[in-house]
């Protein structure tokens, strides 16, 4: 192609460049915006998206909603505030698979997760009680998140037990497990002369925690998921051969129905109106 | 959700993605055929196939192969696309070469992407990583590289192989960054920070200086919300910097002072070594594009030294014209708002920094070469994003956006989860 001719069509060209470089931009920005409003009206479907559930306070009945990271505190920047606090109290994260991660921003502090003093990480599940300053708050994780049952822990939860080991009475020597699993007998039947089959003693049992009143839920004694580490040191429980339902020693009643929350929907909003 | 609305709603986005895709490749199939109607080779014949059918490929394989935002890589191949357009007509084997590099920078995108998404523990990794940071910034330091007459001994050089460590390390510093001050640990990301930028002032490289520091800010600023701890730190910052150019004034801050001195007045030492040649050059080079440009093919940027690096953008304005750079420019603009956005809507301190430490480092590197090109501000050796020539920094530019791409793609895999945990909740109503 002559020089001139290239020069005419390279000119011609710049307005198509020109044309192409900006339906770029207004097609990128058209785009954008769409995509911003279209995620803008999910959201608005979906209110409760970025949420793991909430922390209600038992005494105000007031609710919190518990985003998947954040903190507990009074300062500006935290995502759940309570005056009286300080600035960041707890850091929380919920942990696909184990429950909300909550960990206190200071070695000195007066929080508690479930009773006990929260004083490293530690994993709370639904319908545990975080007493913070001058609050109590009860956690509830929407239904359908990846966390364990509390009942789970429960099956390998022990009695509080100080270190010394229970000293088993006759009847017992027999059948150590006869008090959590009378069934037990049927399966080792014991003949005069056998040697007592060797078992691990479980603790012995002791007098349960005081019942909260009936108006709060609290969640038995989790020791077990505090200390996840800890987890392999019980034996898993055997289960019973004749009924299918999970083995739970007597004394330790199986917590209240799930009574997760549900997420909230548009149709919730148009039932309230 | 209703399923055909979702359904209608991805398919119209999927066709607003395509006709950006088509108008890319487009404008690079014309931009060859130009190319190729001046000089006909066979090469430039396979170049006027080969790129946009590389556009097409990566903006539609990539993104079913690992999940990602497809607004996002469709901008960015625009970027590398006219980059290498720009760097071809000027010099054949450099567009080449250049199509390699980008396909070095998709890897290390898809790396980064693949890394975000799938990492869950970094608490584990940062202590490698600063070690690695450490090791690559002082390794110019050691090595002393070539190009002792261009002011910064920032590159490293084995036998063929040249790079510049502080472009890699960009890429962990955010990493690091992002960790610490999602977990609120001020103090050690100011050290950190301080110690890369102590690197980078040895290695006399300011303007990346510039930029590992300004976007350090930014992230500072979203981590404490604090304009006093801001305002100290940058005060603190003027301070150390006037007195250590008043102490060595005469020796280590020679460069900058000659920088300094052509910025001001690029004209008064026009024809002197290490002068305001190339600011002038820049200057005429725009002034000549005008508003509609010289067209491809016609312009004369080659006159500035280093036209195909740093002065890239005074090149596509003298070809392209000033209302296309302009458009150019939105692109970056374009590329920075949705980063943000993306910040925006993540879930996590961790990732939120992150994708915000990302659209910050994209704009301040755009903003300090940009302006240093139209002498807005001194003028430092810091590459144009996507359009420059050069393996290391086309790598840590789209390293830099697969950790945006991560997070977005980590957001829309929770939105996913929120929204069928929602579904099933409705189902399970009575």
């Amino acid at each position: 192609m002559s020089s001139n001719a290239y020069q005419l069509l390279a000119l011609a060209a710049r307005a198509l460049f020109l044309f192409w470089g900006a339906l770029i931009v207004l097609r990128a920005a058209f785009n954008l915006l769409a995509q911003h409003r279209a995620r803008k009206r999910l959201l608005r479907l979906l209110p409760d998206a970025g949420m793991v559930g909430e922390m209600r306070d038992v005494e105000s009945n007031q609710a919190y909603p518990l985003p998947r990271e954040g903190v507990l505190g009074s300062g500006r920047g935290c995502d759940i505030r309570l005056k009286g606090l300080r600035r960041r109290q707890v850091n929380f994260a919920y942990v696909d698979g184990k429950g909300i991660l909550l960990t206190p921003c200071h070695r000195r502090t007066d929080t508690q997760l479930d009773g006990e003093p929260l004083r490293r990480s530690a994993y709370a599940l639904h319908g545990a009680i975080l007493q913070v300053g001058g609050y109590t708050l009860r956690i509830r994780l929407f239904a359908g998140l990846n966390v364990p049952h509390p009942a789970q822990y429960q099956e390998h939860w022990q009695p509080a037990y100080d270190d010394e080991l229970y000293a088993p009475d006759e009847t017992q020597m027999q059948n150590p497990y006869a008090a959590y699993m009378p069934w037990a007998q049927a399966v080792w039947p014991r003949e005069e002369g056998e040697d007592a089959p060797v078992f691990n003693y479980a603790p012995a049992p002791q007098p349960m925690p005081s019942q909260p009143p009936q108006h709060v839920y609290a969640p038995p004694p989790q020791q077990a998921y505090m200390q996840p580490s800890q987890e392999e040191e019980y034996p898993a429980p055997l289960p019973a051969p004749d009924s299918g339902e999970p083995f739970l020693p007597e004394q330790e009643q199986a917590p209240a129905p799930f009574d997760a929350p549900r997420r909230h929907r548009r149709s919730d909003r148009r039932r309230e109106v | 959700m209703n399923i055909a609305l979702k359904a209608k709603k991805e398919k119209r986005k999927k066709t607003s993605q395509r006709l950006l895709t088509g108008t890319v490749m487009l404008f690079v199939f014309c931009g060859f055929l130009l190319l190729f109607l001046q000089a006909p080779s066979p090469r430039t014949a396979l170049m006027m196939a080969a790129v946009p059918l590389g556009v097409w490929a990566v903006n539609t394989f990539v993104p079913k192969l690992f999940p990602m935002d497809g607004l996002l890589l469709g901008l960015i191949n625009f970027l590398c696309a006219l980059g290498i357009l720009v760097q071809y007509r000027y010099n054949p084997a450099r567009g080449i070469a250049q199509c390699l590099n980008y396909s070095a920078g998709l890897i290390a995108m898809i790396a980064c992407t693949v890394a975000v998404r799938h990492i869950k523990n970094w608490k584990l990794l940062m202590l490698p990583i600063m070690a690695g940071c450490c090791a690559l910034m002082a390794l110019p330091l050691i090595f002393r590289a070539a190009s002792a007459g261009k002011g910064a001994t920032a590159w490293v050089e084995f036998g063929s192989f040249r790079m510049q460590p502080s472009e890699i390390v960009k890429i962990a510093y955010l990493f690091v960054l992002a960790y610490f001050l999602s977990r609120r640990r001020v103090l050690f990301s100011m050290v950190f920070t301080g110690l890369m930028l102590g690197f980078l002032v040895l290695q006399r490289d300011l303007g990346t200086a510039a930029i590992y520091g300004a976007t350090a800010l930014v992230m500072l600023y979203a981590a404490t919300s604090s304009l006093l701890l801001i305002g100290s730190i940058l005060g603190a910052g003027v301070a150390a910097v006037s007195v250590l150019y008043m102490l060595f004034k005469n020796s280590f801050f020679l460069t900058v002072q000659n920088r300094i001195n052509n910025w001001l007045d690029p004209f008064a030492t026009y024809d002197q070594l290490g002068g305001g040649y190339q600011i002038v050059q820049s200057l005429i080079a725009m002034a000549n594009g005008g508003w509609w440009g010289t067209g491809l093919g016609l312009g004369n940027a080659q006159v500035i030294p280093e036209f195909s690096t740093d002065f890239i953008f005074s090149a596509v304005m003298n070809e392209f014209g000033l209302v296309f750079s302009l458009l150019v420019l939105c692109v970056f603009a374009l590329i920075v708002l949705r980063s943000a956005d993306i910040a925006l809507r993540s879930t996590s301190a961790f990732h939120a920094m992150l994708a915000l430490g990302c659209a910050a480092l994209l704009a301040v590197q755009t903003f300090i070469i940009i302006g240093g090109v139209t002498k807005m501000i001194p003028m430092t050796g810091v590459t144009v994003p996507f359009l420059s020539y050069g393996g290391t920094s086309l790598v840590s530019c789209m390293g830099v956006m697969g950790m945006v791409q991560g997070v977005a793609s980590r957001n829309e895999r929770i939105l996913q989860e929120d929204q069928q945990l929602a579904e099933d909740s409705e189902e399970d109503m009575p």
